[in-house]
């Protein structure tokens, strides 16, 4: 999937892709790209709200840790609140992210997206 | 063109780019990140995944700063103003917010505007990178 993702995306930044730069890293290995990650994330919001966060999502994410080669990870989305403005609709604010298998955090932050009608 | 990343300063625009998402591209895209997702539209209107536009954004503007081999992005901000679709022109404007040094580590954050063919805003996006301090 990471020589895939590095084709679709153009980013060959050697961390990717060469185990020989990568294993002289901080990070001692190959690790996936961030925003191949984070995509995760946003295909969780577009199955949950489907056009209105295709119309109106909005996204933070920080990226806490990486994740290498074989590792298994899983987004999730929690609503935490509902932004009502002035008896609106208003937005539901989410908090996202992706974790491995251990319960490690990858990717946390907040999605904001328009309420459902 | 390649800009010496070292110097940039804040409020400078690093790259102002030209790019389309179509049919190929965004299915070769979809697959590399299995999006399940995908495609989203209705009939012959399909939409581009966001992520993938502020992927292509990033893209733009680390080719032309020239951002050295082991950069690590620790941080992505989007918003979106308008579905994108496919085949779609866009025209991504990128520029430094911060490009700040401690120790051996330049953080450097750049926010994008993506606009279509009248110029209408379809996403704003942030990226936050750490690389080495010195060139």
């Amino acid at each position: 999937m990471i020589d895939r993702y590095a084709e679709a995306s153009g980013d060959f930044n050697p961390v990717h892709l060469d185990k020989e730069f990568a294993s002289l890293s901080q990070f001692g290995s190959t690790i996936a790209h961030g925003m191949m990650i984070a995509s995760m994330v946003s295909q969780t919001m577009t199955e949950a709200f489907q056009d209105k966060w295709m119309e109106t999502g909005k996204l933070k994410l920080r990226f806490k840790a990486p994740v290498r080669p074989g590792e298994t990870v899983q987004s999730y989305g929690m609503v935490k609140h509902v932004d009502n403005k002035h008896g609106e609709k208003g937005s539901l604010i989410c908090s996202v992210g992706v974790k491995k298998q251990n319960g490690e955090d990858v990717i946390n932050g907040e999605a904001r997206v328009a309420a459902p009608d | 063109m390649t800009t010496e990343y070292a110097g940039l300063l804040a409020g400078q625009t690093v790259s102002s780019r030209v790019f389309r998402l179509d049919v190929e591209k965004v299915a070769a895209y979809v697959e590399a990140v299995d999006d399940g997702s995908m495609p989203w539209g209705e009939g012959d209107v399909q939409f581009v995944p966001p992520m993938a536009i502020a992927a292509m954004a990033l893209q733009g503007a680390i080719d032309s700063i020239g951002i050295p081999r082991g950069t690590v992005h620790v941080g992505q901000e989007f918003e979106i103003i308008g579905p994108v679709r496919v085949g779609q022109t866009m025209r991504s404007e990128a520029v430094v917010l911060q490009n700040s040094v401690r120790g051996e580590i330049r953080l450097m954050a750049v926010a994008f505007t993506v606009t279509d063919d009248n110029g209408a805003l379809l996403m704003n996006a942030k990226s936050t990178l750490l690389l080495p301090a010195k060139i």
